[in-house]
């Protein structure tokens, strides 16, 4: 890098950081001018002519967490090469490509496909191949070799579905929002004692200390970690539970997860102020939508990447699948054992309970059911609204 | 390479901290932009050591504050002492001091217990604050942080607005067990440290186990690295290598072999599940593996 790319020190001009800082926006690193300005001042404290120094130096300015590091990478390094010839529009160019090539073309079909699948008015018909919409066919024709992209509409959902399902998610984020939390609270006889109240109160009477006060902690508010499967066989569901996912997630507290083939984490997507917004960007970077199921593999990746950081004694998870797994039974045991080890309480939600005839006995449900403490529905908002009733610690 | 920078890197490992590029870079940058810097990473990569070792490095005093949940403003910065104020409250009395001259006393600064943060803004030299595993504390902590960490004052309503007399070289760890806010992050450099490549755990072993073999150090990095590449629920760090590392020293081991692994592998793997998972299969191939190379 060093030799063909040293730019002139005079490159690096704030025109330089700020088309750096928008191309790093466009891969959704957040910053904003006050990082440019920050960019501006650590180039005055490095060696300009030393890519390293550049390099390390602007990323501890513009990242601000891990993740953030490999679009650094490509934006940086797409400009410290092009930020040598003047022109500009090359440069950028030059960046946006390398963003589509690195996580290829499907990721703009799978943007569309959500939102497409979300925003489809009532009853339209579905364009695409194999509609599978008796549960049964679906269950078994809807597991696909490969992790693919199925553009396959939602279909049956309409309007009042829709504004029904956000009803009910308000209301179980007002559950979840008044639950307690762990600060202290004053209370009249029990609890440690409050010098600070009691004294307080002593200043109003000549400093007289005619009552003790006290404070306890208030009813703590378990955590919750929501984990949702949008493979293909989960697909006639997961348009709701996407949404609820999606709402629950900005709850303090509550953290959200979707996996099919793979495990994604829905927190970066969650700031969008406007429900579709986040459904949008979430599209474009959910790679799997309706492909396989590899419950195991993504359950033992949540262990290990999240495990310690989100799973404890206040930890309640709630698993969303049907519990149709193509990966390894035993990888599969081996994470829910770890799952159901480290949290307070495992709750899984099966849509295919809603069939008083379903047993479970799909060889990963099988494995799974012994380290679950509740075991209930999850087809429709009524299954959901019970739901609330589990996310506590007893 | 800029000077100071590599100046940072030889102070740095003067104190038995190897630094590389990333790490030297983020605290030169910290401390020239008076940014407070935020360091992430697993557990036993070296968070908390940057700030030990910026103190020491700068000569000057290493105020810490161990965050956790509940953490308050009263714990974190101060609090007034009211037992003596009530002592002195009773001795006015007596002495028959008017009402206002008794608040002016008992809301003096010498009523006022000082907590780390209070105590790092009224240095005369700049401290190095270290503000550990922020993740612990909560939104409410973070947000009052924020304030403190922009103004550098904080406000007393008894006793009126206290500014800093130096700013300390801020340094946040988090262990990620709750996601920060955006609006902290981007107040921070941003430093994440990754598990070191086998041949910077080689120079931190060197470095702080020099009487270590040089063999066994070469075989002990070769392992840990090949260990970090299994799957595993608890991660070995650069901490767990140089515990295992001085275990082998006290033992008088001078080379490894798999009898001496599993007697060995708690100083390692921390993770019941993991050690059964390693030692019932792969312990032996693991160890070849990394001989061999």
């Amino acid at each position: 890098m060093t030799g063909q790319s040293a730019p002139d020190p005079r490159d690096l001009s704030p025109e330089w950081t700020v088309r750096l800082a928008r191309a790093l926006r466009e891969e959704g690193v957040p910053c904003t001018v006050l990082e440019s300005l920050a960019a501006g001042h650590a180039l005055d404290q490095l060696d300009l002519s030393d890519p390293l120094d550049v390099y390390f130096g602007l990323r501890s300015v513009f990242t601000s967490a891990q993740e953030h590091e490999p679009a650094f990478d490509r934006c940086f390094w797409a400009l410290w090469g092009g930020g040598r010839n003047d022109s500009r529009v090359g440069t950028r160019r030059e960046t946006a490509p390398t963003r589509r090539t690195a996580r290829g073309s499907r990721v703009a079909a799978s943007a569309s496909t959500v939102i497409e699948r979300l925003q489809r008015p009532a009853g339209e018909p579905e364009p695409l191949e194999d509609a599978g919409d008796e549960a049964p066919k679906t269950v078994g024709a809807s597991y696909s070799a490969a992790e693919r992209l199925v553009q396959r509409s939602f279909g049956r959902m309409d309007e009042r579905d829709l504004r029904q399902v956000d009803r009910v998610f308000d209301r179980i984020m007002l559950r979840l929002a008044t639950r307690r939390s762990r600060r202290y609270e004053p209370n009249r006889r029990k609890g440690r004692l409050d010098l600070r109240r009691s004294f307080r109160s002593a200043v109003a009477h000549d400093g007289e200390l005619l009552r003790l006060a006290r404070r306890r902690r208030k009813v703590e508010r378990p955590r919750v970690v929501l984990l949702c499967d949008v493979s293909g066989s989960m697909e006639r569901y997961s348009r709701f539970l996407l949404r609820f996912l999606l709402a629950a997630g900005r709850e303090r507290d509550v953290e959200s997860f979707v996996f099919s083939t793979r495990l994604t984490r829905l927190t970066p997507w969650l700031s969008a102020s406007r429900l579709d917004d986040a459904l949008d960007k979430l599209g474009t970077h959910v790679h799997d939508w309706s492909g396989g199921t590899r419950i195991g593999e993504c359950l033992d990746d949540f262990v290990r990447r999240y495990g310690r950081s989100l799973l404890g004694s206040k930890t309640v998870v709630v698993i969303l699948s049907d519990g149709l797994d193509r990966g390894e039974v035993d990888l599969l045991e081996g994470a829910m054992a770890a799952v159901h080890r480290k949290a307070r309480k495992v709750v899984w939600l099966n849509p295919l309970l809603e069939s008083a005839e379903y047993e479970p006995t799909a060889r990963g449900m099988r494995a799974a059911l012994p380290h679950i403490d509740v075991f209930a529905p999850g087809h429709n908002v009524e299954s959901l609204l019970r739901l609330e009733r589990h996310l506590t610690l007893t | 390479m800029k000077e100071e920078i590599g100046r940072i890197t030889r102070q740095m490992e003067r104190q038995g901290y190897v630094a590389d590029r990333a790490i030297a870079t983020a605290v030169h940058l910290a401390q020239r932009l008076g940014k407070p810097l935020l360091v992430e990473g697993e557990a036993g990569v070296g968070k908390t050591e940057i700030a030990k070792v910026l103190a020491a490095i700068l000569d000057t005093e290493l105020i810490r504050l161990q965050c956790y949940e509940g953490l308050d403003v009263h714990t974190a910065l101060y609090e007034w002492n009211y037992q003596r104020q009530l002592l002195r409250i009773r001795v006015e009395e007596g002495a028959g001091a008017t009402p206002d001259e008794l608040e002016a006393t008992i809301f003096g600064r010498e009523y006022l217990l000082e907590r780390p943060l209070l105590h790092a803004i009224t240095r005369e030299l700049p401290p190095v604050l270290l503000i550990d595993e922020i993740d612990r504390a909560d939104e409410e902590f973070e947000a009052f942080l924020l304030e403190l960490l922009s103004d550098f004052q904080i406000s007393i309503p008894e006793l009126g607005t206290i500014k800093a007399t130096s700013r300390p070289y801020v340094v946040l760890t988090s262990n990620s067990t709750r996601e920060l806010s955006d609006a902290l992050r981007r107040r921070c450099l941003y430093l994440w440290i990754d598990h070191p490549t086998l041949d910077k755990e080689l120079r931190i072993l060197r470095m702080r186990r020099s009487n270590l073999p040089a063999g066994l150090a070469w075989d002990v990095a070769r392992f840990v690295q090949r260990l970090r590449e299994s799957k595993l629920y608890k991660t070995p760090g650069v901490a767990e290598t140089l515990d295992w590392a001085e275990a082998l020293e006290l033992l008088g081991i001078d080379r490894l072999d798999e009898e001496v692994l599993r007697s060995t592998l708690g100083c390692l793997l921390k993770d019941r599940h993991d050690i059964a998972a390693i030692s019932e299969n792969g312990l032996g191939e693991i160890l070849e593996a990394a001989l061999a190379e």
